[in-house]
């Protein structure tokens, strides 16, 4: 199915910079210090970035976040063997290196399939499919949606599949459950736990009686090529994740993400 | 408000003023005691520059309490002061404050205006604005109107309908809403103070054409 993107091309380059930058300081420690000290840095980022991974595994149960967790330990022991003892003759690099390779393929897959993909951009792209009005009229107030009938289990169960598949991260309340939707490279400050306050981000509230309440930050509302009708979006945007519900409850995730996935987005936006 | 003839707020605020200052007791006394007396006489008695008693004396001749004569002493007029009444009282008739609901006031369609630069905050809620700000004045000038808002307002506000968005009665939105009706009277306040501030807008009654061959 084709499909006219609505969303500006993601320019966001602060990953490609953060990795660029371990890199440029790796290199700078190999140049100043010696290859020992390069390898070293390298192991810690690769540490760092592996420590980051486990920790989204924990907040999303995602499996996929393990094998890209062993694929940054391993790299990540390789390095640090080969920065302590001579990496030729130490059997234990050997091994590292060969886990790496295993891992490292087996992140790819996972990548390009996109497993371990935010779907942030997605979800905003399906938002603003049927909206065809243009006219901004942006406002900071939330939008009451309307009312379902689904049950409390539903919705958690729902959030838990959501935050599961990376659709959204979920706020669980007493009374509600807020989904924010998170685009690839802003996924940090909610998996470190940064992110108490979600209401100036794009959320869609599913209250226990029924009341669908949806939001749409000014930020996620600028990324639109055009000033689509700003009512219009965040009903759409509720209308959406009503349906995902409902397609949930019915027992076809999967075509939840055959949704998603038959945008052609791609795994590095 | 303030006696028989009671005329308003600012008169009894203005009574409370003057009851308000530390020598209004021994000029009170004064007035009590004496068939009449001058400001001049007043401020050496109390110990008060003259014109600081003839400010007070001033002050409940216009609100009535005193009775004014000018009297001439070598070819110098000024006034003597009388005391018209052994009582005062302060009644403010609260109202005379309540907002009147003309007809068709609910039937207005409204909706927020579009670019208004207006920041809804949510309540703690979640299902309500907790308060409104808007930045106004420009430059060095420039400063935060904010305005906490009532449950009910909060509610109200939430259902507004968008900018662009098709306008909705004030009827609608309290229904919507599910707003007691007894609160309609804050609501209708805040709809006019957000109209004035451009946050909200109204729609224009279209007038019927006049048609013609």
């Amino acid at each position: 199915m084709y499909h006219i993107h609505k969303l500006k091309p993601n320019r966001d380059s602060s990953l490609f910079i953060t990795h660029l930058a371990a890199v440029a300081a790796a290199l700078l420690a190999g140049v100043l210090v010696g290859v020992e000290a390069a390898s070293f840095a390298l192991a810690s980022f690769f540490g760092a970035y592996a420590v980051c991974s486990l920790l989204t595994y924990a907040r999303t149960m995602n499996k996929g976040f393990i094998v890209v967790f062993l694929f940054q330990a391993s790299a990540a022991g390789m390095l640090f063997t080969a920065a302590t003892h001579d990496p030729v003759c130490n059997p234990l690099t050997g091994a590292f290196a060969v886990s790496t390779l295993f891992f490292l393929v087996w992140t790819a897959v996972l990548a390009v399939t996109r497993q371990i993909k935010w779907r942030g951009r997605e979800v905003l792209e399906l938002a603003a499919a049927p909206v065809e009005d243009v006219g901004d009229g942006y406002t900071t107030r939330p939008l009451p949606a309307g009312k379902t009938d689904f049950t409390p289990d539903q919705i958690m169960s729902f959030a838990a599949f959501a935050v599961r598949h990376l659709i959204a991260v979920a706020y669980v309340g007493r009374e509600k459950v807020v989904l924010v939707p998170v685009s690839s490279g802003r996924e940090f400050p909610f998996i470190v736990g940064l992110k108490g306050d979600y209401t100036d981000e794009t959320w869609v509230s599913f209250g226990f009686d029924g009341r669908v309440t949806v939001n749409i930050s000014h930020r996620d509302y600028l990324q639109y090529k055009e000033a689509l009708s700003f009512e219009q979006l965040c009903s759409s945007l509720g209308d959406l994740f009503v349906g995902f519900l409902s397609a949930y409850c019915r027992g076809e995730g999967a075509r939840i993400i055959d949704r998603l996935n038959a945008l052609g987005i791609s795994s590095l936006s | 408000m303030t006696r028989e003839n009671a005329a308003g707020l600012r008169t009894a605020a203005r009574l409370g003023a003057l009851l308000a200052k530390d020598y209004a007791e021994r000029l009170l006394a004064l007035l009590v005691n004496y068939k009449d007396i001058s400001a001049s006489e007043a401020a050496s008695r109390a110990n008060l520059h003259i014109q600081t008693a003839q400010d007070f004396l001033e002050g409940l001749t216009e609100l009535g309490y005193l009775d004014r004569r000018e009297v001439s002493e070598r070819k110098r007029p000024y006034y003597r002061y009388t005391l018209v009444t052994s009582r005062m009282t302060l009644e403010v008739n609260l109202d005379d404050l309540k907002r009147r609901r003309s007809s068709g006031e609910l039937d207005r369609r409204i909706r927020e205006k579009a670019n208004a630069g207006a920041n809804f905050t949510l309540a703690r809620d979640g299902e309500a604005i907790g308060h409104v700000a808007k930045w106004t004045g420009e430059g060095r000038g420039r400063k935060e109107r904010r305005i906490n808002l009532t449950e009910s307002q909060g509610r109200f506000l939430y259902h507004l309908p968008f900018p662009n968005a098709k306008f909705l009665s004030v009827a609608d939105i309290i229904r919507r809403a599910r707003i007691d009706d007894q609160l309609t009277p804050e609501i209708l306040d805040i709809v006019d103070e957000l109209e004035a501030l451009g946050i909200i807008e109204e729609e224009l009654q279209s007038t019927p054409q006049r048609g013609g061959l």
